[in-house]
């Protein structure tokens, strides 16, 4: 896989064999480096992978910058990485999809809402039957994009955390 | 004029009713109770209830030949009229798409009939003729109308307890599954989250369907034509989309209609001297061991094309196969939300939940071939 990494207007071409391989290895200008992202484990990747197994676009991936390419150097280097953050793979959670195609027959929060986990977000119907659809996390509503009566597709956005 | 001779005749009703009559009215009583109060499958229960406690007030010639539930029966039992148009309404209230989107839930349909085969084969070695084993057997679909069709050409005369049975185990749904589930899955299996991605099911397939349906069932086993007919007649009214009037005629005042006149006729028949036998209690037996085989036949499947998928199946939907349309796939989407919250199942359990319908109206007509052919 081949990752654009732009440092301080420089674009870099990064190219990563394995993400799950440690250390990383990446090759940016024809030198190999050795990533060791830090936070390890990196739990939170997986299992957004399980959660959402949309593609993400590729700068999303969660890429360590790499901080030694102004020494070009044969050998392979390591570099401190400053993790995967949790902001880039909280992204697929920050949003509410809708898990089946139906229609919403009652909203229950609202933006501005404060919601914990297992709490009734909105209510899904679908082949007759009310599907509750709860909070997987804690947290506040940014938006709510559903009115009740909407049809809904599966996958559609029906609500998205403030953070 | 005697007075001593009027008084008997005003007395009549109380003179001919029999403690069976009251145990008859108690259990009518029990079925509305249980409709009004708990909403176990209402629409039935309730008529059938009426019309259980009508038939134990004697003298009143209701069920007699010309009375309102012998013309019912007559027009529309005997002659099966009564299940093809509910067939027609449930037909129109039927999404297939969630099958076509995954044709491989077909094998969980089939596997939710073992039950009543394997019935019927216990049936006959306890000694019941074979066309009264095959009645009993089909209880095990849990499709009223499948089982009255089918009963009401082999063994008219087990009619009542079998519709009784049908229904009231479609209304103990909720009871009777869930352990069997819990008992033959893991929570590790209960817990496989299957991501739902339909494969587009384009307008055509879905019109296509109930005609193509008709004909290969239609030539395979054309005992089941009529049902399976009127089934995807309904289906074909909806999919259609140009007929949106007949389509809601079918799923409200047709199967309305159909169902009202088909539960108090059935209730009807529930009168004390005919049900009140050790025949009624062993076919409440039997029906609902078929019931229990259906659903464990359908976990193990369910349990091996999770095994044979690499854990990607969630065994739960392989309850859904019995057929019991749609309360055993809402129950399976249940039981797994219960475990987690965020597993939606439910798309999963209506394919084979809808293949389950289709199994067992296979498995009637194969039924009726087999015992019209062996008997």
């Amino acid at each position: 896989m081949i990752v654009k990494v732009k440092i301080e207007e420089q674009i870099f071409q990064v190219e990563i064999s394995d993400l799950q391989q440690r250390p990383i290895i990446a090759v940016v200008d024809g030198d190999e480096f050795e990533i060791w992202p830090e936070g390890e484990p990196v739990k939170p990747m997986v299992e957004f992978v399980a959660e959402n197994p949309i593609k993400q676009p590729i700068n999303h991936q969660p890429v360590a910058p790499v901080r030694s390419t102004s020494v070009p150097s044969s050998t392979p280097k390591v570099a401190t990485a400053s993790g995967i953050t949790p902001s880039t793979s909280n992204n697929t959670l920050l949003v509410v999809r809708a898990p089946i195609p139906g229609v919403i027959t009652a909203v229950d929060v609202q933006a501005g809402s404060e919601v914990s986990v297992g709490q009734q977000l909105c209510v899904l119907e679908a082949m007759k039957m009310n599907n509750s659809i709860r909070a997987s996390r804690a947290g506040r509503i940014s938006t709510v994009h559903v009115t009740t009566g909407q049809h809904v597709k599966h996958h559609d956005i029906l609500i998205t955390y403030a953070g | 004029m005697d007075i001593s001779i009027l008084i008997p005749e005003l007395l009549k009703g109380l003179l001919n009713f029999t403690g069976g009559n009251l145990f008859m009215i108690l259990i009518g009583s029990g079925l509305i109770l249980l409709a009004v109060k708990k909403e176990y499958e209402p629409v039935l229960l309730l008529p059938i209830g009426f019309g259980c406690i009508l038939a134990n007030i004697p003298l009143t010639g209701m069920t007699g030949p010309d009375g309102l539930f012998g013309v019912l029966y007559r027009a529309g039992i005997s002659t099966e009229l009564f299940p093809l148009l509910i067939f027609v309404g449930i037909g129109a209230m039927i999404d297939f798409s969630p099958l076509l989107a995954q044709p491989k839930m077909v094998l969980l349909g089939a596997a939710g009939q073992f039950g009543i085969f394997g019935t019927l084969i216990l049936a006959t070695w306890l000694g019941y003729p074979l066309n009264q084993a095959a009645s009993i057997g089909i209880i095990g679909a849990i499709d009223g109308p499948t089982a009255i069709f089918v009963s009401a050409r082999l063994a008219p005369e087990l009619l009542a307890p079998i519709a009784v049975a049908a229904y009231s185990y479609m209304s103990l749904i909720p009871i009777i599954q869930p352990p069997i589930m819990r008992l033959l899955t893991t929570k590790r299996e209960r817990l496989i989250r299957m991501e739902y991605s339909p494969r587009p099911v384009s307008r055509q397939a879905r019109v296509a369907f109930p005609v193509i349906v008709t004909l290969v069932i239609g030539l395979l086993v054309p005992e089941a034509t009529p049902l399976i007919s009127m089934l995807m007649l309904g289906n074909l009214l909806r999919e259609s989309g140009v007929v949106d009037r007949l389509s809601k005629s079918a799923q409200n005042e047709i199967a309305n209609v159909a169902t009202l006149f088909l539960g108090v006729t059935i209730g009807s028949t529930m009168n004390a001297a005919s049900f009140l036998n050790l025949a009624t209690i062993g076919i409440l037996a039997l029906g609902l061991l078929a019931f229990i085989l259906d659903t464990v036949a359908g976990l193990l499947f369910g349990k091996l094309m999770s095994a044979l998928s690499k854990g990607s199946i969630n065994p739960l939907i392989g309850a859904a196969g019995i057929s019991a349309f749609p309360m055993a796939g809402r129950l399976c989407a249940k039981m797994a939300q219960e475990e987690d919250f965020d597993n939606f199942i439910l798309m999963h359990a209506m394919g084979a939940n809808t293949a389950g319908q289709l199994g067992s109206v296979m498995a009637g007509g194969v039924l009726l071939a087999l015992v019209t052919g062996l008997v």
